[in-house]
C-alpha cells in the first residue's frame, strides 16, 4: 500500500539460479543471482541478467498494481525415469513370493549331494534345503544325503515371478558302496560348500505369461489321437517351462573322501571351485 | 483524498485476504527448501506462510538444483508438494488368497474322483502300477488304489495323499502333493514255482498333478520318491531282497 502511496504500483521477484549472475532492471543493476519483491511502477519493464559483461537472458516485464510478478529465468530441466521405486519393488516382490509359494520340491544336481531336493522358506530371508537320492541294491549302496541354510540376498521381480539372489551354506555325506570290491572302489565323501546362487522362472525371459493354452493345429488330415499325444506333450513341456524355478549356482565345496577297500588309496581333501543348479515347483 | 480513499479499501481488501500456507516434502534428508528465493527449511516445510499468488518453490540437494516449479496459492489454500519421485510398482499376478478360492473353485468343477492309470519305476526295476482310482475325500486327503492283474504279473498297491496347494494352469486346478503308501508285486509261474517272487513296496514321495487340456481333460500325474522293496521267494536270490532306491512314478486319470 505503501508503494501504491509513492507511485510504485507493484513487485517484483527474479531468480536466475546462478550466484554470480547480475539483474538488471530498466538498465540498472539490482542485485546479484536473485532480485526479492524488488518495488517497481505498473508498467512494462526492461529485465536483463549478465554475467562476465554478457547478457544471458533480456525479457519484457508487465507489472501491474499491487501485484507480484515473479520471473524465473533459472534452466533447470527435470530428468525422470519410469523405473520402479525400491520401496514398491520390495513390497511386490512379497506379494508375488506369497502367490508363488515358500515350499518346493524338484531336484537339484551337484553338492553336496544330488538328487531330489526340498526348499522351504520359512522366513523372509532365511530358507532351508535337503537333498537326498538312494540307490541300494544287490550290487551297490549310493546313498547321497545334504541339507543346506540359505539366505536371500535379494528378492525382486522379473515378469511375473520373483528373481532371488541367495547364499547358500551346505553340509553332506555321499556314500558309495560296492557289495563285490571287483565293481568299484567303496568311498564316502563329506561335503562343506558355500555357493552364490539365482533363482527364477524360465518362461519369464520368454515372456509366456498368458493363462490360455497355445493351441498347435498340425495338418487337417492329423488323427485326433495324434493330436492329442502332441496337445499333451508340448502341453507338459509348457507345463514345467512356466511353472519351474530354475537355479544357477557357483561357489567353492571342500570334499573329504575316504576309500574303504583293501589297500585303498588314502584319504583325501580338496577344495574345489564348483557349479550346480536345480529345478523346482512352488506351492 | 481519492488516494486515500483508495489506500483503506486496499487495506481493508489485504487484511481480509486470507494467507496462504505450502508444505514441501523432499523425503532427502539434507535438501534445502526455498520459497521464493527465500530458505524456508531443511528436507522439509511445514505450513510456511505466503501470500495468495505465484511462488517459485525450489529444492536444493548437494549443492545442486533438483527442483523448481512454480506454484499458484489461493486465499487460505494449504498447498503440499512432494518433490520426491515415486514411481509404483505393480504386476498383474494374481494374489496368493484369489488364486487359493479360484483353484478350489474349478477344483470342485473338476470332481474329486478320478479313474485312470498309474505307472512307476525305480531306477532297476519296474514297480506298482494298472488301473487306479483316486478319491480326495477331504480338501487336504485322497486314497488311491491301482492294480494290475495278467497270467503271470499282480500288482496292488494303495497311497494316502496329502493335497498341499492347488493353483491354477491352463484352466484346470496344478496341485501339490505329498504321498505315501505300499503295496505288492507278485510274480507266479505256474509251471516253474522256483520263479515266484513276491516283493513287498513302500514308496513315499511328492508330485504335482495338472491338465493340459483343461479342466475336463485328462489329468497327468508326475511324481519322484523313495522307494523300499524287499523280496522274498524260494529263489530270491537272484531276485531283488531289500533295495531302496529313487522312485519315478506318474499318471494319467480322468476326474468326475
Amino acid at each position: 500500500m505503501l508503494l501504491a502511496l509513492l507511485g510504485a504500483d507493484g513487485q517484483l521477484n527474479v531468480f536466475t539460479g546462478d550466484k554470480d549472475a547480475e539483474v538488471f532492471i530498466d538498465g540498472q543493476f539490482v542485485a546479484k543471482e536473485q532480485v526479492l519483491k524488488q518495488a517497481l511502477q505498473s508498467g512494462t519493464h526492461y529485465l536483463q541478467v549478465k554475467k562476465n559483461g554478457q547478457v544471458l537472458k533480456s525479457r519484457t516485464v508487465e507489472i501491474q498494481d499491487d501485484k507480484l510478478e515473479t520471473v524465473v529465468l533459472e534452466d533447470f530441466v527435470d530428468y525422470k525415469t519410469n523405473v520402479p521405486s525400491r520401496g514398491s519393488l520390495d513390497v511386490e516382490a512379497l506379494r508375488v513370493r506369497e502367490t508363488r509359494g515358500n515350499l518346493a520340491f524338484g531336484v537339484f544336481g551337484g553338492s553336496p549331494a544330488s538328487g531330489l531336493s526340498l526348499k522351504w522358506w520359512p522366513l523372509e530371508r532365511v530358507g532351508l534345503q535337503a537333498i537326498g537320492f538312494a540307490n541300494n541294491n544287490n550290487t551297490v549302496r549310493d546313498t547321497r544325503a545334504g541339507g543346506r541354510l540359505l539366505w536371500a540376498l535379494n528378492e525382486s521381480v522379473y515378469q511375473s515371478s520373483t528373481f532371488t539372489i541367495y547364499l547358500a551354506l551346505g553340509v553332506g555325506r555321499s556314500a558309495l558302496l560296492f557289495v563285490d570290491e571287483a565293481d568299484g572302489e567303496s568311498a564316502t565323501y563329506d561335503l562343506q560348500e558355500l555357493a552364490f546362487g539365482l533363482e527364477f522362472r524360465v518362461a519369464d525371459f520368454f515372456q509366456t505369461n498368458s493363462n490360455e493354452r497355445r493351441h498347435i493345429v498340425i495338418d487337417k488330415d492329423t488323427s485326433a489321437l495324434d493330436i492329442l499325444l502332441v496337445e499333451l506333450l508340448l502341453g507338459v513341456g509348457e507345463f514345467f517351462l512356466r511353472t519351474a524355478h530354475w537355479n544357477i549356482e557357483i561357489g567353492a565345496e571342500r570334499t573329504f573322501t575316504r576309500y574303504f577297500a583293501s589297500g585303498a588309496a588314502p584319504s583325501t581333501d580338496y577344495l574345489n571351485l564348483k557349479f550346480s543348479g536345480g529345478c523346482h515347483i512352488y506351492f | 483524498m481519492q488516494k486515500f480513499l483508495v489506500f483503506l479499501i486496499l487495506l481493508a481488501a489485504v487484511s481480509l485476504a486470507e494467507k496462504g500456507r505450502i508444505n514441501v516434502i523432499t523425503d532427502l534428508p539434507g535438501a534445502e527448501v526455498y520459497i521464493d528465493g527465500v530458505r524456508a527449511g531443511g528436507d522439509s516445510v511445514q505450513d510456511y506462510e505466503v501470500d495468495p499468488g505465484e511462488h517459485y518453490v525450489a529444492v536444493n540437494y548437494r549443492g545442486k538444483r533438483i527442483y523448481a516449479k512454480m506454484h499458484r496459492v489461493g486465499d487460505g489454500e494449504i498447498r503440499t508438494i512432494p518433490t520426491a519421485h515415486f514411481v509404483d510398482f505393480k504386476t498383474n499376478v494374481a494374489s496368493r488368497g484369489a488364486v487359493d478360492v479360484e483353484a478350489a473353485r474349478i477344483r470342485e468343477t473338476r470332481g474329486n474322483f478320478g479313474l485312470g492309470a498309474q505307472a512307476s519305476a525305480t531306477l532297476d526295476t519296474a514297480s506298482l502300477g494298472g488301473i487306479s482310482a483316486k478319491w480326495w475325500f477331504t480338501e487336504r486327503l485322497g486314497l488311491q488304489a491301482f492294480g494290475w492283474l495278467d497270467s503271470q504279473r499282480t500288482y496292488s498297491g494303495g497311497r494316502l495323499l496329502f493335497w498341499l496347494a492347488d493353483k491354477v494352469f491352463f484352466n484346470a486346478p496344478f496341485s501339490g502333493y505329498l504321498y505315501g503308501g505300499g503295496g505288492t508285486d507278485s510274480f507266479t509261474d505256474k509251471e516253474n514255482t522256483d520263479r515266484n517272487v513276491r516283493t513287498a513296496v513302500s514308496n513315499a514321495g511328492f508330485g504335482v498333478e495338472c491338465s493340459p487340456l483343461g479342466v475336463n481333460g485328462l489329468f497327468l500325474s508326475v511324481e519322484f520318491g523313495l522307494e523300499k522293496r524287499f523280496s522274498t521267494g524260494v529263489n530270491v536270490e537272484t531276485q531283488d531282497q531289500d533295495n531302496t532306491g529313487m522312485l519315478l512314478s506318474g499318471g494319467l486319470h480322468l476326474y468326475f
